[in-house]
């Protein structure tokens, strides 16, 4: 059963989502890659000979032996990667980036119920570490197992309770699960708490305000005035600058702290909007460069104009953490705020510090 | 059953030794075969002994030099210790045994009649496992240490005492080797407070970060961690773990030296080093209290330096107990433990402080007092589970050795199968009968999968839960047992202790759960909390056939249930064991009563059973920590609230999941991070370390310390009972050092004056020792009053400024931070390179930016440094200042300019 749910996830995840929506503008949502295009292009025979040899000279070289293993995998030889990344963990049994490249690499070969046994060795070696908690949470929301990913982020946030990021993480995946009454409840606390960072209660207020909009517009549609009126008062209570409805809503978080992720989106009006400018023209905004933990920033267009919005992540660096290597998510909600409002999730993984993704193309069309 | 009603039963025929030889007891010779199965043995069929190869029949005699375990077909296994002979004979009454020297194991393997000849009486040893010595016959059911001999017959299990990961600031992996392990131990109570020093050696050309896991002995508690900085022994303090690792992770990152020793995992402590210099030692103590073991002959001390995968061969390993040295090894291969014979210790103390009265009583119960266990049921089923998650990588011969021999315990008309899990659960099939044929195919299943994944405890408990019901329903009156092996943490599904308990008891029912905690460490509150049977962390082949032997007979012998303990009104008691309590084993309890209150007689009731322990406290350090730690177990296997378990944790100076050990490398630095100390040892006192002394192997070679001009103190670390110890100094001066036990070191101060020139100097010591022998060594140290120079380059990249810094060491530097006898003729490049580990001697290069802030650059290898000014492109003008500092804190700023 499990198999199968991580399956059907696969495909919401890889589907180019087209929205006619009841607002002025027509959004399309398509994906572009997970990855950095960087190493992907066919190695060919003598740079795998090349490589073999190097990892052959130097086998407790993990450079090397990560080179390999991305190199097969860009030859599409899943199989032989798979292989080298085992030998490579036999070298060095404590290193979580190659556990995490096999579990991704049986979950391409289709054997979900052995990725996921290699996956939670990361727990089992670190179980009193949050972050390998939170990591192993990033794959299982990547593999659509969200019970088992709240289960992780539980046990990362009893270990360090006063983590808001983690609790707005667990807020979020509860919403994930369906659960909204859970996940406003979780989103106020965090709103609420006084030594939350604001980076952290800003987009705990933009998530809570797009729950309390869809329960109001079930209230009016149900023709609760007064509840509809008493959730407009908690929305407005929010402060959310420019409100809740947004034609599009960019959310960035990425895996483990101390790594330094960043979020930016290219306008139609041809600026780019990231850390060292954070608001064009036209009003798109960004919210917030987050670098001493793990987001999450967020990009919001009030109006989209019509056109190409291009949205990549580019990992800026990172220091000295189990993993070397940044994953986390992109959250593309268009139309927040209404009844056509859609949320599309793209996973990421970036290899190597100053390297980009290309996650998503968002065109717009008035 | 007694020796007199078997006299009277048997009908004893008695035998004689004539000349040495053995009369057959019971008159005839063996009918059954006779073959070895381990070791060496010979044996007697007629008149003279031959070597036992093969099957042999009319055996009268079995004899060994070196240890040796024998088969008796169909009927035991007789384990013979070195030096050992037996005779051997058969009557209508079954196989009779006289032990004319030594130490044997008799094992029945059936029930077929047989009995030992003792003193002129007759013990009956049918169906029986016991150990006969010195005219006594032991039951290893309530001794399995009694028949550790014959355990120790097969070879070894694979040791070693630990190895250091490292990485370069660039991330390339590497390893270093312990170079020297020196152990200090000294009683308190019945605990050991152990001192290890290890040091390690970095041979490589490369600045590095290490990564040292350890694991401590059973019961262990850490109290400290100091490193040497400098030549200065700094005293690490406990501290919040986020706020230890956030302090350790900045400090790394401005290249100074802190080290952080971090609660990993069950009994595994990670402890993470920076930087480690090229071509230099770094020196790290680790410190706690070490329960001493329950020996065959009373109690004892075991340093152990076994631990699967790891270093085999040290330089250097000394152990010393209360100042005397019991080990002084150099070229060392660990291959087993040191164990010192500890005698007779008392087993109430008591500590007294502001915050409450703390008691630790070791209770033995009266056994005689206990009633007789019922007769066990003919057959036992054992379900076997085995933990194949990631945590028993390290430890798959372990386990399969612990598989092994639960089965070989296992008599031919008992059944049992295998469950294996990790994520999930496989099902091993049904109950079969313990043959060879069964027992590699249970251990080549297990062989078969290789570890991984994390530890669903709930659903191994539910899938055994499965398997005991069919056997109930198949034959309710087997004896039904779990035997788990497993590092006992669950890190998958559900965690909690208490609900794990709740469905053990709900899965189980009245089956006995046994279980060898094997793997990484192992986090085993929740196993403890649901053992009803035996209990074990065995890290030894020894360790685990010890575990197997005991939950044999753990039917067979008598034991206290539900107890319960009394220690008077507010008193909170924590105890060794959670369980049951079985005959051989005590209990040790832990109390704390409000401040003030007097010890009271502690009572404790299971059943009928009630005994009263006396008040009879002898006052000693720790008990309060001891108790603390029990109480951080507790508070952590509750899931209790984190401040609580920090707060305690800290309150007694014991570790939790929630603190860590954290050096730092001044008393400034402390303050800085509002870090209060409360173990500052010596590390106020300015040091030169002692190097390569082999009376105390504290340094196997020397990094020169770097030091400006002041007065020094000298530490050698030679033994307390050398007749004198003298340092001749660079200046041609002797001074006599004085022994200071509270250092447990020699000292000595002395001048280096304000006009000594910049260069490295040697101090020749002499150390005359208590036998009369002298050794001599050399001690160097390093001048250096002038602070480094940096050649700075700064480009614009995406994002910010890349800072590159380069130490700059002129020839003039060079000649005089060289030892004059190396400059003489020789090319000063040539030197520079040889020597640049002491003249690139930088530590740490910050950088100050226009807007008040301040960060440190990556030493990305000697002498370079690296890192970006995060900031969008500036527009006119701006000065950089760096704040550049070397290691004999010689600092220099200055400013370097930034252009749009």
């Amino acid at each position: 059963m499990r198999r199968a749910r991580l399956a059907a996830v696969a495909v919401v995840c890889a589907a180019i989502g087209t929205i006619a929506s009841g607002s002025s503008a027509h959004l399309a949502v398509k994906k572009i890659d997970t990855e950095p295009k960087e190493g992907k292009d066919k190695p060919g025979a003598q740079k795998l000979a090349e490589l073999r040899k190097a990892v052959a000279d130097a086998p407790d070289q993990r450079s090397h032996r990560f080179d390999l293993v991305r190199a097969l995998i860009a030859e599409g030889d899943l199989n032989g990667a798979l292989t080298e990344a085992r030998a490579w963990r036999a070298k060095d049994a404590y290193d979580l980036v190659v556990v995490r490249i096999i579990g991704d690499l049986q979950m391409q070969l289709g054997d979900a119920a052995t990725a996921r046994r290699t996956y939670s060795s990361i727990v089992e070696l670190l179980p009193k570490d949050p972050d390998a908690h939170r990591a192993l949470a990033t794959v299982l929301k990547e593999a659509g197992d969200l019970d088992n990913a709240f289960l992780r982020l539980s046990d990362a946030s009893k270990l360090r309770p006063t983590d808001a990021r983690l609790a707005f993480e667990l807020a979020d995946v509860v919403h994930r699960m369906g659960k909204d009454g859970d996940a406003a409840e979780r989103l106020q606390k965090v709103v609420d708490d006084k030594e939350a960072p604001e980076s952290v209660k800003y987009p705990a207020k933009q998530r809570l305000g797009q729950i309390l909009a869809a329960r109001r517009r079930e209230a009016i549609k149900a023709g609760k005035t007064a509840e509809g009126a008493d959730l407009a008062k908690k929305i407005e209570g929010l402060g959310i600058k420019g409100g809740i409805e947004n034609d599009l809503k960019v959310y960035l978080s990425w895996d483990t702290d101390r790594t330094d992720v960043d979020l930016w989106v290219d306008t139609p009006g041809g600026e780019k909007v990231w850390y060292e400018h954070k608001s064009t023209q036209h009003g798109e905004a960004l919210y917030d460069d987050v670098t001493s933990g793990y987001g999450p920033e967020s990009f919001t267009a009030k109006k989209a104009r019509a056109g190409t919005y291009t949205v990549s992540v580019n990992y800026y660096g990172t220091s000295r953490t189990v993993f070397s290597d940044a994953r986390g998510e992109v959250v593309v909600i268009t139309h927040e705020g209404t009844a056509d409002e859609k949320k599309q999730v793209f996973p990421f993984r970036i290899w190597k510090a100053k390297q980009t993704v290309t996650v998503a193309k968002i065109e717009v069309k008035p | 059953m007694n020796a007199r009603a078997i006299l009277v039963f048997c009908g004893f025929v008695a035998i004689s030794s004539c000349g040495g030889r053995t009369t057959v007891p019971g008159g005839h010779a063996l009918s059954r075969s006779v073959s070895v199965l381990e070791g060496d043995a010979e044996v007697r069929t007629g008149s003279a002994f031959s070597k036992l190869e093969g099957e042999k029949t009319g055996v009268v005699e079995l004899r060994t030099a070196t240890g040796a375990t024998v088969v008796i077909a169909g009927v035991a296994r007789v384990f013979l210790h070195a030096g050992a002979r037996v005779g051997l004979g058969e009557d209508d009454k079954g196989i009779r045994l006289v032990v004319e020297e030594g130490t044997v194991r008799y094992r029945a393997l059936g029930r077929a009649n047989a009995s030992v000849v003792i003193d002129g009486g007759v013990v009956d040893l049918t169906g029986r496992d016991v150990v006969i010595a010195h005219g006594k016959v032991v039951d290893t059911a309530t001794h399995p240490d009694a028949a550790s001999f014959s355990f120790a017959i097969a070879a070894p299990s694979a040791v070693g005492v630990g190895s250091m990961e490292t990485k370069t600031v660039t991330g390339e992996k590497g390893s270093l080797a312990l170079v020297a392990l020196n152990v200090e131990g000294k009683t308190a109570g019945d605990l050991v407070e152990t001192s290890v020093e290890h040091v390690f050696h970095n041979s490589t050309d490369a600045r590095l970060e290490g990564s040292f896991r350890f694991p401590l002995p059973k019961g262990a508690i850490l109290t400290g961690l100091a490193m040497d900085i400098d030549g200065k022994l700094m005293e690490g303090e406990l501290v919040e773990r986020d706020k230890a690792r956030k302090v350790y992770e900045a400090i790394v990152d401005s290249m100074r030296d802190p080290a952080l020793l971090e609660w990993e995992h069950g009994n595994t402590f990670k402890l993470r080093v920076f930087p480690i210099e090229p071509k230099s030692d770094k020196r790290v103590v680790l410190r706690f209290l070490a329960p001493l073991r329950d020996g065959a002959a009373g109690r004892e001390w075991v340093y152990s330096a076994r631990a699967p995968g790891m270093q085999s061969k040290l330089d250097k390993f000394s152990v010393r107990l209360d100042g005397k040295g019991i080990v002084d090894k150099k070229a060392w291969t660990p291959g087993e433990d040191v164990v010192v014979p500890m005698g007779t210790y008392s087993s109430a103390f008591v500590e007294t402080r502001k915050d409450g009265t703390f008691v630790a009583v070791r209770v033995t119960p009266d056994w005689s007092k206990v009633a007789a266990p019922p007769p066990p049921p003919a057959r036992r089923r054992v379900v076997l589970f085995v933990d194949t998650s990631r945590s028993v990588l390290e430890e798959r011969t372990l386990t399969a050795d612990a598989v092994r021999s639960v089965l070989d315990g296992l008599r031919p008309d008992d059944r049992f199968t295998v469950l294996t899990g990790d994520v999930d659960v496989r099902d091993g099939g049904a109950f079969v009968a313990p043959t060879a044929a069964s027992i590699k195919s249970a251990l080549d299943a297990i062989a078969a999968i290789e570890p991984d994944g994390a530890s669903d405890l709930g659903a191994a408990l539910g899938a055994v839960g499965k398997k005991l019901s069919a056997a109930r329903a198949e034959d309710a009156a087997d004896d039904l047992e779990l035997v788990y092996v497993g590092d006992g943490t669950p890190t998958w599904g559900v965690v909690e202790p208490e609900l794990l308990s709740k469905t053990a008891s709900e899965k189980l029912g009245n089956a006995l759960f046994h279980a060898a905690i094997v793997g990484k460490g192992g986090d085993d509150a929740a196993v403890r909390k649901m053992v009803t049977g035996r209990f074990a962390e065995p890290r030894t082949k020894e360790e685990v056939a010890r575990f197997a032997t005991a939950i044999a007979h753990a039917r067979e012998v008598k034991r206290l249930r539900e107890i319960e303990i009394d220690a008077g009104a507010g008193a909170v008691v924590h105890r060794s064991l959670a369980g049951n309590l079985f005959e051989g084993e005590s209990l040790e309890l832990y109390v704390r009563l409000p401040a003030g209150a007097a010890p009271k007689p502690i009572a404790l009731r299971a059943g009928s059973y009630f005994q009263t322990i006396p008040v009879a406290l002898e006052p000693a350090a720790h008990v309060a920590r001891r108790w603390a730690s029990q109480e951080v177990a507790a508070l952590e296997a509750k899931g209790a609230d984190k401040q609580a378990i920090i707060d305690t944790s800290l309150a007694f100076g014991v570790m939790s999941h929630h603190t860590s050990w954290l050096v730092l490398e001044s008393e400034q630095a402390y303050a800085q991070w509002d870090i209060a100390r409360k173990n500052k040892g010596e590390s106020g006192d300015i040091k030169i370390t002692g190097a390569d002394l082999q009376s105390v192997g504290a340094h196997s070679s020397m990094t020169p310390d770097h030091l400006q001009p002041g007065d020094p103190e000298l530490h050698i670390p030679a033994p307390a009972d050398a007749r004198s110890v003298v340092a001749v100094l660079p200046s041609g001066e002797s001074k006599i050092a004085e022994y200071e036990p509270a250092l447990g070191k020699w000292t000595l101060r002395f001048l280096v004056d304000k006009d000594v020139a910049d260069g490295t100097y040697d101090i020749q010591v002499r150390i005359v020792h208590a036998g009369g022998e002298v050794e001599l060594q050399k001690i160097s140290y390093h001048v250096d009053t002038t602070a480094p120079t940096f050649a700075v380059s700064i480009k614009r990249v995406e994002g910010g400024y890349e800072i590159k810094a380069v130490q700059l060491v002129t020839d003039e530097e060079a000649k005089r931070g060289l030892p004059a006898a190396e400059l003489a003729g020789a090319n000063l490049a040539t030197l520079k390179e040889k020597y640049a580990h002491i003249l690139t001697d930088s530590k740490r290069l910050e950088v100050a930016t226009p807007d008040g802030k301040t960060f440190a650059l990556d030493g990305v290898k000697l002498g370079t440094f690296r890192g970006v000014w995060k900031t969008p492109p500036v527009t006119s003008e701006v000065k950089l200042r760096f704040v550049a500092a070397d290691r004999a804190l010689n600092e220099r700023s200055f400013d370097v300019t930034v252009s749009p």
